[in-house]
């Protein structure tokens, strides 16, 4: 088995909400709670979940970026939860992430060259002439050259500017890559370049991808792993090919049949349409939170909360009921 | 044959803008029948709501038409006076955005909102609230005696895309342009809201022009589609056709790009091209895999290959 590069410890980020006239803690936006996972080296793990599930709070929490109520992050054998600034910001150099929207997170008034140099001068006080062999190097990895070196971010597309991000994020030859949604900003033939960009850069350079999407079908594409997450909980975990041919979580399955598959033929597949929409994680639903939705839902799933358990073969599923219930299998009519 | 409901014939568009002209619509040429759904499909700036919005007459003043036609069970929409066109919109063409949340108005209740849709077309009092609510249940709303009380901001997204369909349905028009009415809503949501439009829309024998950058979602709902690239309609035809054989070199290129498992995932070269400066000949020219000397100097025609299944590229006549 290949070794491990990050391990994700029952990890948990309230946010509080105050209100009433003293401004009070009334309660708290359980943003992801209590999550656990482990991603092997030079593998991807694929975080794929709904709008407002966690996943992006879940992985800034990771890094630290944000920092966690409880539980741990194991990088690299160490324990980063318990880093001091100073260890954390020497560390930060092997883990880096790429943001979703290119158009928000490069500097406008900087140029491509100070802003695939910067990490560089702050990690290594390195920068002019020293620092420009090795911006220009790594620009042509991601597939840009010398022509943009000055250029600035609006004079450039919006895949360029992806490119310019993972440009950034790679000059420290990090061994652990965050890509938070870092194609759903992008038109779908600008999409695929970038993912064969990032599937090229993690088989030259053995990395590790953390990659978070709500799109199942580039989640399908880049990942060995998938997590599958549902108002701050993972609720399903297993290899990709695993994942995508037996699914046992009903929201997974739900997930799944829900996507538009760019087949007509697929039309007359079999389909969960759920009811409503995902509730506010200011106020979970008791027991398994996706109880309400759930068309299978039991006493049991309203009273008690399912734990993450391995059911086989590195297959995770956090349902009372998964042995029960029917499975809806849509993976054949999407091929 | 009987005529499609609306045909759009030849139009030109033209944006005037501080940094030049940029050339929209490069003749455009699109047909929907009645009761059915035809997707525009396409890339970001390709031209998909530039031509919903001509076909509305709601394009911005920098806006030029500059030629074309567009028919509506006969007539030139664009002839029309803006007075003619006010009795079109909503009672015979309505629309729906990717954000119905800023399509409606936040200080108003959904209600007021509603009722005032049918105001507008001489319908008022008991009956038209009875209208309403009916329209509510119809699109899976609970509880719509309350809801008529509630403001925008209430609403999820799921909702608010709910309300603005029944808000577009009350009057029974005879086309719906939907412009990315799912784009803002979560998989699951979207499943749910595709759904009730096919439904609705078959019971009302509503045709529809379905705008969407999602082949998946196109090939989920449509009859026909059509197939945009920088402000021209490059292929149009049967969904199954256009999926199982696409022949223009972009929709190809369209498909390929999609990651699908077991497929190689394969990237259009180059990017799409500025239409302050478009390309001469035909616009995909510079990134076609199959250029030939012509394509750079003559724009193809759309031409019919077989009946149904039209496309404008030099690999198939259309000189």
């Amino acid at each position: 088995m290949a070794r491990e590069l990050v391990r994700v410890e029952e990890l948990r980020k309230y946010f509080p909400v105050r209100g009433g006239v003293f401004h009070r803690v009334v309660g708290y936006v359980k943003a992801v709670d209590g999550v656990s996972f482990r991603i092997e080296e030079g593998t991807t793990f694929g975080l794929v979940g709904e709008s407002g599930c966690g996943k992006t709070t879940l992985v800034r929490t990771i890094l630290r970026l944000i920092e966690p109520t409880a539980g741990r992050v194991i990088f690299d054998g160490v324990d980063i939860t318990a880093l001091r600034a100073g260890e954390l910001r020497r560390m930060r150099r092997h883990m880096q992430i790429v943001f979703q929207d290119p158009y928000t997170s490069l500097h406008p008034r900087m140029q491509v060259s100070e802003i695939v140099a910067e990490p560089l001068r702050i990690h290594f006080g390195v920068g002019g002439e020293e620092a420009r062999g090795e911006v220009l190097r790594v620009l042509r990895e991601v597939g840009l050259g010398e022509e943009h070196l000055d250029r600035y971010p609006h004079e450039l597309s919006g895949g360029q500017r992806q490119r310019v991000a993972i440009a950034r994020a790679l000059i420290l030859r990090p061994k652990f890559l965050v890509l938070d949604e870092p194609t759903s900003a992008l038109d779908v033939s600008v999409q695929a370049k970038i993912l064969r960009l990032l599937k090229e850069l993690q088989s030259r350079y053995g990395l590790t991808y953390l990659f978070v999407s709500h799109n199942i079908l580039v989640i399908e594409y880049m990942s060995d792993y998938v997590g599958v997450m549902y108002l701050g909980k993972l609720v399903e975990v297993a290899p990709k090919d695993e994942l995508f041919k037996n699914p046992l979580h009903p929201y997974t399955m739900a997930l799944l049949s829900a996507v538009p598959i760019p087949d007509p033929r697929a039309r007359s597949r079999k389909r969960i349409i759920l009811k409503g929409e995902v509730p506010s994680p200011l106020n979970p639903p008791s027991g398994c939170r996706f109880h309400p939705r759930c068309p299978w839902a039991s006493e049991e799933c309203r009273s008690y909360e399912p734990e993450l358990v391995e059911v086989g073969g590195e297959h995770y599923v956090a349902c009372h009921r998964w042995e029960e219930i029917p499975r809806v299998n849509t993976y054949m009519a999407r091929r | 044959m009987s005529s499609p409901l609306l045909e759009v014939r030849d139009l030109i568009v033209h944006f005037y803008t501080r940094e030049g002209v940029v050339k929209a619509l490069d003749g455009v040429m699109l047909s929907v029948g009645r009761g059915e759904i035809v997707s525009l499909v396409g890339e970001t700036g390709s031209g998909k709501t530039v031509t919903a919005l001509s076909i509305m007459r709601l394009l911005d003043h920098n806006a030029r038409i500059v030629r074309g036609e567009v028919l509506f069970e006969g007539r030139n929409l664009l002839q029309l006076s803006e007075e003619e066109m006010r009795r079109i919109r909503g009672r015979e063409i309505s629309m729906i955005f990717q954000e119905p949340k800023s399509a409606l108005n936040p200080v108003l209740t959904v209600g007021f909102q509603l009722r005032e849709a049918l105001e507008a077309h001489g319908e008022e009092g008991e009956a038209a609230l009875e209208k309403v609510l009916s329209m509510l249940r119809r699109v899976g709303l609970p509880d719509p005696e309350r809801l008529v009380n509630r403001y925008p901001h209430e609403l999820s997204g799921g909702m608010a895309q709910r309300v603005m369909i029944a808000m577009a349905l009350l009057m029974r028009p005879k086309l719906l342009i939907a412009d990315e009415p799912t784009s803002a809503l979560d998989v699951t949501v979207q499943a749910q809201i595709l759904e009730l439009i096919q439904s609705l829309v078959r019971e009302m024998n509503t045709s529809v022009l379905f705008i969407t950058h999602d082949l998946g979602v196109a090939a989920e709902i449509s009859d026909r589609i059509a197939v945009m690239y920088a402000g021209v309609v490059v292929e149009q035809g049967n969904v199954y056709d256009v999926f199982e054989e696409p022949l223009h070199p972009y929709t190809r290129g369209l498909l390929a790009a999609i990651p699908r498992p077991g497929r190689e995932l394969m990237a259009i070269e180059g990017e799409v091209p500025s239409l302050l400066n478009p390309p001469s000949g035909c616009r995909f020219h510079p990134r076609c895999p199959a250029v030939m000397e012509v394509c750079k100097r003559v724009k193809p025609r759309l031409v019919e290959v077989e009946p149904g299944r039209l496309v404008a590229c030099h690999l198939y006549g259309g000189e």
